[in-house]
Order: C-alpha cells, then sequence, then structure tokens
C-alpha cells in the first residue's frame, strides 16, 4: 500500500487476524502506518492487495459497513451544527432509528448540551461525541483511531472508561494508539506496528511484555 | 443512493444557512455591488444609449424665454424632447451656454425666425457666423454624444423646416399658385453635417445599467461559490469527516452530489434574487424604468448552465488546493480576473477588439454573452444554446480536473 507520491509503502506484508469479541490494540509510533491500516479497513483507501475479510464479508460489503463503526483521529463532527444536529444527521444516514441518538447522547453524557454547537464544547466533550456518532449503529466492529490524542487526563480516563463498558456488548473493537500504557488497560490482543509492517501481534501480556523496551526505544523523542 | 444524496444536500444548506460569512459573500456583495455599480454607471450607460443627454438651450430672449411652441425655439424644445433629451432653457444675457460639466449646451442665433427663413429662401446659402446654431460642450463629453446631440439638432431643424414647407405647400395649392408651388423647396441640412452613418455606426445594441450589471455581477457573485464549496470540501477533508462518510453505507457518489446540488441551488437563489433586485428594486431607487423582455425557459436554461460552471470550478480549485487559505487565495483572485476578463468590471463593448478575444477564456464572459442573448437581444434558442453548450464545456472539463486532483483525505 503506497500514497500518491509517495517513495515508500505505507504498509508491506501485513498478514493479520483478529478474533471476533477481542479489544484489539494496534500499537505503533506516529508515522507507523496505523490510520492507514485503519482506512484500508474501513474502505477509504485502496491497496494493491485486497483480501480483508471482515465479519465474513469483503471491506465494500454493505453488510459489513452497516455494522462498522469508525471514529477517526481528527474531531470529524460539523462545528456550526449541534450536538444533536450532529448526531441526527449521522444518524439519518446510518438509517438508525431516533432512539439510539438518545441512547448515544446519554452515553456521551452530553444530554445537557444537545442543543449546543460543537464548537462550543470542550475538547474532552467532542473527544466523546466524536466516538459517540461510532456508536450510533450498535456496530459489531468498532474501530478507534487515537481516540484520547490531545485531552487532558480526566477526559482521557472518562473515555477509556466508557469503552471498557462496551466489553459487555460482545463487539470487536480495534483501538489504534501510541500510547503503550492504553493498550495494557484495555486491550487484550495487541499488534505492533512500525514503518507500515507488523514487528509482533499476540495476546496482550506476551507482546507487551516481549516488546516494552524495544517498543521505548521505538518512540523516543515522539512528541505524545 | 437517492436518501444519501438527499441527506447530505440538506446537511451541506443547513451547513451553508449558518455560514454568515459565506452568506455575505454569496448575497450580500453581488447585491450590494449591482445596486451601487448600477448607480454609480447609470449615466454612462444612458449616455452610451443617447437617452437622456441634458442639453441647456440658450435661447434668444434675455429672459431665457423660449417664446411661443409655434416659434422655432419652442418647436426645437419640443423637437429634442421627442428625441430623447432632457433639455433646459437657460437665459443668452451674457452666456454663451456655459461649459457644462458632462452635458451639452446649444447656442441659437439672436433671430432663430430669420435663420429658417434664410434657410429655407436658398438651399446654397452660407450662413453668416451670427445665424448659426452653435453646440458648446465639455470637453470630456464622448465625441460620439457630441456628433449624436449634433445631428439631433440638425433632425429637428429639418423636422421644423419640413413641417414649415408643408403648411406653405398646402396655402399655395389652396389657393392655385402653381408657379410658386414649383419653386418651393425643402434645405436639405444633412448636407452640412453629414451624421446619419454615425448614428448608424454603433449598429448593435448596447444594454442598459439593468441588462448589462444584473447578469454581469450576478455571475460573479455565482461564481464566488468557489469560496464556500472549497471551505466545506477542505473541512471536510481535514476533520476527517469524509473519512467517517466513507466508511458509512452511502456511494462515494452520492456524498459528493449531494453536496454539490445544495451549491447548485445557493447558485440559482442567488441569481434570482440579484435579477429580482435588478428588475424591480433599482427602478424604485433610481426612479427610472429598465424594462427586461426574456423568455423564462431560455432565462432558466443559461441560469443552470451558468450555475453548473461556477460549481464545478469551485470543486476544481478545493480539489486542487492543499489548504483552506490556499483555495480561498486563488479562489478569490481567480474569480476576480475570470470577471474583469469576462466584462464584468469593464463591459465587453468598452474593450479593445484584442482584450475581447482574450474574454472567450472566461466562463463568466459566456455567461454574461448568453445572458445578454436572452434579455437584451431576444436572441432565437438556437443562438444560445451554443453558448450553454459552452457554459457546459466548461463545467465539464473542471468536473473532468477535479475528478482526476479529488481527495477524500489529506493523506
Amino acid at each position: 500500500m503506497r500514497y500518491r507520491g509517495a517513495s515508500r509503502n505505507a504498509l508491506e506484508g501485513l498478514s493479520l487476524e483478529i478474533r471476533s469479541g477481542s479489544f484489539f490494540g494496534l500499537l505503533g509510533p506516529n508515522g507507523a502506518g496505523k490510520t492507514t491500516l485503519i482506512s484500508f479497513l474501513c474502505g477509504q483507501i485502496e491497496g494493491s492487495c485486497d483480501e480483508a475479510r471482515i465479519l465474513g464479508c469483503s471491506r465494500h460489503d454493505g453488510y459489513y459497513r452497516n455494522r462498522l463503526g469508525y471514529a477517526p483521529q481528527e474531531i470529524a463532527l460539523y462545528p456550526s451544527l449541534s450536538v444533536l444536529e450532529n448526531l441526527n444527521f449521522f444518524s439519518r444516514l446510518l438509517r438508525t432509528p431516533c432512539s439510539e441518538t438518545e441512547r448515544v447522547l446519554e452515553w456521551t453524557g452530553l444530554s445537557a448540551r444537545a442543543g449546543d454547537r460543537v464548537a462550543t464544547l470542550s475538547g474532552g466533550m467532542k473527544r466523546r461525541l466524536n466516538l459517540g456518532v461510532a456508536l450510533l449503529n450498535r456496530p459489531a466492529l468498532l474501530v478507534l483511531d487515537e481516540p484520547t490524542v490531545g485531552i487532558d487526563p480526566e477526559s482521557r480516563q472518562f473515555i477509556l472508561d466508557k469503552i471498557k463498558s462496551l466489553r459487555t456488548d460482545g463487539l470487536t473493537l480495534i483501538y489504534s494508539t501510541h500510547y503503550f500504557e492504553e493498550v495494557r488497560a484495555l486491550c487484550d490482543e495487541v499488534g505492533i506496528l512500525h514503518e507500515g509492517r507488523l514487528l509482533d501481534c499476540g495476546p496482550r501480556e506476551t507482546v507487551l511484555g516481549k516488546n516494552e523496551e524495544r517498543y521505548f526505544e521505538l518512540t523516543k523523542g515522539m512528541p505524545s | 443512493m437517492i436518501r444519501g444524496t438527499a441527506l447530505m444536500f440538506v446537511n451541506e444548506l443547513r451547513l451553508l444557512v449558518k455560514d454568515r460569512q459565506a452568506l455575505a459573500l454569496l448575497f450580500v456583495m453581488p447585491l450590494a455591488l449591482i445596486i451601487f455599480l448600477t448607480l454609480a454607471l447609470r449615466d454612462v450607460y444612458l449616455d452610451k444609449l443617447g437617452r437622456n443627454i441634458p442639453i441647456r438651450l440658450v435661447g434668444p430672449s434675455d429672459t431665457g424665454e423660449c417664446g411661443e411652441p409655434a416659434k422655432v425655439c419652442g418647436r426645437l424644445v419640443t423637437e429634442l424632447k421627442r428625441l430623447g433629451h432632457d433639455v433646459k432653457i437657460v437665459a443668452s444675457t451674457g452666456s454663451n451656454g456655459g461649459s457644462p460639466r458632462g452635458g451639452i449646451a446649444v447656442v441659437l442665433p439672436a433671430d432663430p425666425e430669420e435663420l429658417v427663413n434664410v434657410l429655407r429662401r436658398s438651399a446654397e446659402v452660407s450662413l453668416p457666423s451670427t445665424a448659426r446654431i452653435r453646440l458648446v460642450y465639455d470637453p470630456a463629453l464622448d465625441h460620439s454624444v457630441r456628433a449624436m446631440v449634433q445631428g439631433h439638432v440638425l433632425l429637428a431643424m429639418q423636422t421644423i423646416l419640413i413641417e414649415l414647407a408643408r403648411g406653405e405647400v398646402k396655402e399655395l395649392v389652396d389657393r392655385g399658385d402653381i408657379p410658386r408651388l414649383s419653386r418651393s423647396v425643402i434645405p436639405q441640412l444633412t448636407r452640412f453635417e453629414d451624421l446619419v452613418t454615425e448614428e448608424a455606426a454603433g449598429g448593435f445594441i448596447l444594454p442598459n445599467p439593468v441588462q448589462q450589471g444584473v447578469p454581469a455581477w450576478a455571475l460573479f457573485g455565482m461564481f464566488f461559490i468557489v469560496i464556500p464549496i472549497a471551505a466545506s470540501q477542505i473541512r471536510d477533508r481535514e476533520t476527517g469527516i469524509f473519512r467517517r462518510l466513507l466508511s458509512f453505507p452511502v456511494p462515494r457518489s452520492s456524498l459528493l452530489a449531494g453536496k454539490l446540488l445544495a451549491y447548485l441551488l445557493i447558485n440559482i437563489v442567488q441569481f434570482l434574487l440579484m435579477f429580482e433586485a435588478g428588475t424591480r428594486l433599482l427602478p424604485l431607487i433610481t426612479g427610472s424604468p429598465m424594462p427586461i423582455q426574456f423568455r423564462a425557459t431560455s432565462l432558466a436554461a443559461v441560469t443552470l448552465a451558468s450555475a453548473a460552471a461556477a460549481t464545478s470550478y469551485g470543486l476544481m480549485v478545493s480539489s486542487l488546493a492543499r489548504t483552506a487559505e490556499q483555495s480561498s487565495a486563488f479562489g478569490s483572485l481567480s474569480v476576480v480576473i475570470l470577471a474583469v476578463l469576462g466584462g464584468v468590471m469593464v463591459p465587453m463593448f468598452v474593450m479593445p477588439p484584442f482584450m475581447q478575444a482574450i474574454a472567450q477564456v472566461s466562463p463568466i464572459y459566456w455567461g454574461i454573452e448568453a445572458y445578454q442573448d436572452v434579455i437584451l437581444r431576444q436572441a432565437a434558442f438556437p443562438v444560445i444554446a451554443g453558448k450553454i453548450a459552452i457554459l457546459l464545456a466548461f463545467a465539464a472539463i473542471f468536473s473532468l480536473i477535479s475528478i482526476l486532483r479529488f481527495r477524500w483525505s489529506e493523506a
């Protein structure tokens, strides 16, 4: 997988299997290819090899798309619209019932701010809403790309607790981050990505125990 | 697919309605330009049309009176007014008519009745300088306007002479005075000044301020749709909204079509608003009617084609630009250049031939031409269809470039 005009592959020789119902941590320093892999899985970009089977479907299958929840790294919301208007718009595109909007409002703890413009929310609230939109269709696979980037520790903990609470729903989670401790706290399987290649993959304790020093070496000097 | 397109369409409109800067850019700016520039250029256009040129007629009396309507001076006033001039009579004492700023003065000889008698006596007469009609004009006044007024004065005098001759002929016929009837002649004043060709030299019809200004400034505003389109595309690209939408079970074509249809609608609303302002509001402000005749179907076709060209241009700029700043700077600058070339700021009939040739690279030029075919020349649809086809060709080229360079994400 190579971007137009790039000198090297963004992903290369990557083979990965994620167990249904697991919380999979995709760990890697900045520029490792995490977002590229997620974009590929979510059908946003094409690669030279298109053999991904997700929930038993191809990436472009409507059934899969209907059961996929995705929260990008950026705050992918309309700042000039209210919280409720944002949720309603995405909900209608996903053809989910109105009750899901109410559920997500409660889940994010933003019911009291439903009429407020997104631009007026704090960074942590925007992150929660960004995450909430991904849950509108009660996904079977939830893909979160660095959902705690740029927020204060308190908000980060709130979001991590919220994500943990999703485990009871039986969904599969792909959680991309460069925070080692988040993967340790949240995931039961881990894959470490570096320069487009998968360095290691397997159960959390095995992979993290084996690669902790190496990972910190890789991320040394990188902004957190 | 239709549902996705419709949802994107409604959402894009909702976002636009909340964007006050974009609304001001799209509606207030062209509306203000139409009103203020039409008012500012009103006299320029009217002068070019040869209407409403203020004439100061310096009468024969010391009091500024022109005498009875039957007298030459009175008749001259009537004829000049009939030819569309605003005539103001001033006293002759100590005045040669002055040098009216932007206007023209017609100074009559001391005895206009005698002038007419001299003219009637012989067609070969050489008039003494004291018996001539003098035109005193502002040196800045356009030559064609001076020539036209001179021609109108001569035409008015000729009309007066013809009327007098007709009366004389009738009287001689009534009296049966055949020998004198055969000697009766009507002096040919046109041999003094050959203005007939100058009057016809214009040939084409010059637009009035509304006919020129409304389509031009409306198109200018319509092409400024580039700013909100680019802002929207780049925002959705930078904030990951596009990436999120791409993970939804909605075709990509629906996502894009919904957004663009919203801007197409905004373009149409823009034109309708500008057109209404030009045809209803401006005559109220200026107090002078500026009638426009058009076929609604032709107007709708040109508006749709222009909106397609403007919207696809906006999409192309947003596809080529990497940042919102780039799109804003390039978008504004390029629209202003296209507008200047296309004849928005300077009407096409004022431009030299080489500029008129260059103008054809601008879709705005074809938009103005098509609109003027509809509302000014009342051209047949096949004539308009050619220009609509060119506008649609521009839209196709812009769309093709957009497709080749479109990016859903920053990566």
